[in-house]
């Protein structure tokens, strides 16, 4: 099965958050405000499927919704399709028709207020400008984990005020 | 209800439409499964070279998978590896007609078989 040792240079998982149990969830269930709320939804966007496979299991054991998509192709039929996405990881180098930062270009266009996450083990040669954070790998997965929390926490903010002043 | 013991059992779920992947994926994985989700046999053939400790059950696969091997030949490989493995190809049976024919060196494909005389 896949192991988090065969991921070296990708994503470094760290076993002590196994003794962390649904973290996300708890997260929001702490404030007591989003007691009937589903689970956030994070689409994985990653050609190579044992870090996805590991990125998304590890997302999932914390409580997160997770689509896996293994190219920007796919990402955006998954994003027009209707699952609602409350978060994006992307790697920038995949196979297809566009390249990380050209779908977090695109999809940025569609939902702006959607928060990207750009992961590579390459610094990007143009700015990332239509992400929200660029996350060199290797990355610590508490790293990762704590970056998609404090967006999605933030842009669920930003929705509830602006709920509450229409 | 879900089975502790089921949970440590790994499937791989390969298919080259995402959302039939993940909705498939999801349902497998309510059922106590441990899914591993392939786009493609590429992919899937990762996967088996990386499953030193043969945790993994089962590969449910599309017979029309896109890319350099279908269904039908990402099977024959997968058994060459691991004879055990089950493999469940799936798709219609129009899809499934046409990626056998790619796999065949003279086939004769019929829309609907009627009678023994057509076939």
């Amino acid at each position: 099965m896949p192991r988090c040792d065969a991921l070296p240079a990708a994503l470094i998982w760290s076993p002590a958050l196994r003794g962390e149990p649904m973290r996300a969830r708890s997260t929001w269930l702490s404030k007591g405000e989003h007691v009937s709320v589903q689970k956030p939804t994070v689409l994985i966007v990653e050609d190579e499927i044992l870090i996805r496979y590991v990125m998304g299991e590890g997302l999932r054991d914390e409580g997160f919704d997770v689509i896996e998509a293994s190219g920007a192709d796919e990402a955006l039929l998954v994003m027009a399709s209707g699952p609602q996405v409350d978060i994006v990881l992307t790697d920038i180098r995949m196979p297809g028709s566009i390249d990380g930062l050209g779908l977090a270009a695109a999809v940025k266009d569609i939902h702006p207020s959607l928060p990207i996450i750009v992961l590579s083990s390459h610094l990007p040669s143009e700015p990332v400008c239509r992400a929200d954070r660029f996350l060199q790998k290797p990355v610590l997965f508490l790293t990762l984990l704590d970056t998609i929390n404090e967006l999605i926490e933030a842009r669920w903010k930003i929705q509830k005020e602006s709920g509450s002043t229409s | 209800m879900e089975d502790p013991e089921r949970e440590r059992e790994h499937i791989v779920v390969a298919d080259s439409d995402v959302l039939i992947r993940h909705a498939i994926s999801d349902y497998l994985r309510h059922c106590g499964f441990s899914v591993i989700e392939a786009s493609h046999a590429e992919d899937v053939l990762i996967i088996l070279a990386d499953d030193s400790g043969q945790r993994l059950k089962a590969i449910l696969c599309d017979a029309d998978l896109q890319g350099e091997m279908n269904g039908f030949r990402l099977r024959a490989s997968v058994k060459k590896i691991r004879p055990d493995l089950h493999v469940i190809l799936s798709g219609s049976i129009e899809a499934a007609a046409n990626a056998a024919a790619i796999c065949a060196k003279k086939v004769l494909i019929c829309g609907a078989l009627t009678t023994p005389k057509e076939l």
